[in-house]
């Protein structure tokens, strides 16, 4: 099957160091460390990039003396990788630049992040905030098909031993947990205890896409967009986050993600069994579980066993979230850390990811979002062009 | 083990948008409050300008019973705003009339949250001239 994303690829790739605080760093500096970066990676000039994504895209612009350049302030994820994919599709682009960072942002640490607290009127006076809202959907998940606390704390343990090993991680060295380990930490909002839930911290990134002409023996080796899609159900955190509400198609906002999955496989030609590794979006342990089923790796409602069977480890049929995700590799907030799995998964596709590399990994699929922010975005990206 | 009590005056209060004036309105005359379509009778799941389902524009705010059953809940211990008395239960109460309301379990302790428990509203002061409806057990 041929899709104009298949003229696409990912060349370069970059990870600010990430940390708890990073001194001397606000988000448009660390942003901007990223998306130097990326170009260092991919073998790209500045005067090569025809337009740049992201919060600081105009900053950006100057910063590197791009100008005359397109610039589009889109600060959402995979969202911002697919426009990029879709501006070289069409001609608009030949190269895009995406950065992204967040420091110096949380600074008040008696209050959760403020990307955390919603201020809507329906919901800002129950004290609702991302913890609360995703543990509402996991209640449904657990009251409809039986999931237990036991099976989200095998998510949290395997992802955070993922990043136990890897030395870029904010959580390098903290480990290793077991699922008891999770279960016996504070309670923050039930059934999540504090190592169910993603992390804060700081740090940046960048992306570099690129027209196939463009894509040459020298540079690093090129990660090709398959196919991607993005779900939503309306605005994150300001109504009731129902896992049976329904839209145009009557599918239930709790499978957000699924029409955005089966877009992807269709226009890559490929089914979830093609896919290597799992590079999913992973703010509380139930998430992971749900975007199994939405991604098709198990059938609706399954899971929780599916989890605990051990197929989400390292050795497993579909690891996940080889990095240690937002819950222990960085969450900075300001979407780096939306972007953070697509450079996870072209370093999977590259083979060069020091630790947790998947043997062969040539099919990567990468998310953002979750049923309690009511999105899901999905991208495939391959070792090999369509 | 101690009973779910509302806030106090202090936490973070709603601003009540155009079309959403009519709700707090009544929330602070204690009465619990809804649109529906009066074209296909679907109640949309926050206050909007026209109908989510047939675009039409005669969304009529109506007077729930207030009562209803839990749908969804989640028990918090660790506040997103230190203004906030934890442990304290958000929730989605399905309300008789066929939607969902975003809310707070109050009345009982945590351990005795169970799943389609019948609630029904009570309204308690946030501070300012908002009033917040609660859910609490009912017979």
């Amino acid at each position: 099957m041929s899709h104009p994303y298949h003229d696409v690829a990912i060349l370069g790739v970059h990870n600010t160091a990430q940390a708890r605080v990073l001194e001397g760093h606000d988000s448009e500096s660390i942003a901007m460390e990223g998306a130097a970066g990326a170009l260092a990676d991919a073998g790209i000039d500045p005067a090569q990039v025809d337009a740049v994504i992201g919060n600081f895209s105009q900053e950006m612009v100057l910063a590197f003396g791009m100008g005359p350049c397109a610039r589009v302030p889109n600060p959402l994820g995979i969202p911002a990788v697919l426009q990029a994919a879709q501006m070289i599709a069409c001609g608009q682009a030949r190269v895009v630049l995406l950065g992204a960072g967040g420091a110096a942002v949380y600074t008040d640490r008696r209050a959760t992040a403020p990307w955390t607290r919603p201020a809507n009127e329906m919901v800002v006076g129950y004290g609702l905030f991302t913890a609360a809202e995703f543990a509402l959907m996991a209640r449904r998940h657990m009251l409809t098909y039986g999931t237990t606390p036991e099976q989200m704390a095998m998510v949290a343990a395997t992802i955070r031993n993922n990043a136990h090993v890897n030395p870029e991680a904010v959580y390098y060295g903290r480990g290793p947990f077991g699922p008891e380990d999770i279960q016996a930490s504070r309670m923050v909002a039930d059934p999540f205890h504090l190592l169910d839930c993603a992390t804060t911290s700081e740090g940046g990134c960048g992306l570099v896409l690129a027209h196939a002409d463009l894509v040459g023996s020298a540079a690093p080796a090129p990660a090709w967009i398959l196919g991607g899609g993005s779900d939503s159900y309306g605005p994150a955190y300001q109504i009731a986050p129902v896992w049976e509400m329904t839209g145009r198609t009557g599918d239930p906002a709790g499978r957000v993600g699924a029409a955005a999955a089966l877009q992807s496989y269709r226009q890559a030609g490929i089914g979830p069994g093609d896919v290597d590794v799992a590079e999913l979006y992973d703010p509380f342990s139930f998430e992971i579980i749900r975007q199994m089923e939405v991604l098709g790796f198990c059938g609706e409602g399954e899971g929780g066993p599916f989890v605990a069977d051990g197929n989400i480890g390292p050795d497993g049929a579909i690891p996940v979230t080889t990095d240690g995700g937002t819950m222990s590799f960085s969450h900075p907030g300001v979407n780096a850390q939306q972007l953070q799995r697509v450079i996870r998964g072209v370093q999977q596709i590259r083979g060069t990811c020091p630790t947790r590399q998947v043997p062969g990994a040539e099919v990567v699929v990468c998310s953002n979002g979750g049923s309690g922010a009511l999105f899901t975005d999905v991208i495939l990206l391959g070792k090999e062009r369509p | 083990m101690s009973v779910l009590a509302p806030q106090p005056p202090g936490i973070p209060r709603p601003s009540p948008s155009p079309v959403s004036r009519p709700y707090w309105d009544a929330a602070r005359e204690g009465r619990l409050v809804y649109q529906k379509c009066a074209n296909c009778g679907h109640v949309p799941p926050r206050p909007l300008r026209r109908c989510w389902r047939c675009q039409g524009g005669e969304l009529r705010w109506l007077e729930s019973s207030g009562r209803g059953r839990l749908h969804t809940w989640t028990v918090v211990w660790r506040p997103q705003h230190p203004s906030f008395v934890t442990p304290y239960a958000p929730a989605v109460m399905a309300v008789e009339e066929g939607w969902w309301l975003v809310t707070a379990l109050v009345g009982c302790a945590a351990e005795d949250i169970r799943e389609d428990m019948p609630l029904e509203v009570q309204f308690h002061p946030a501070g300012g001239d908002i009033w917040l409806p609660y859910a609490s057990p009912r017979a």
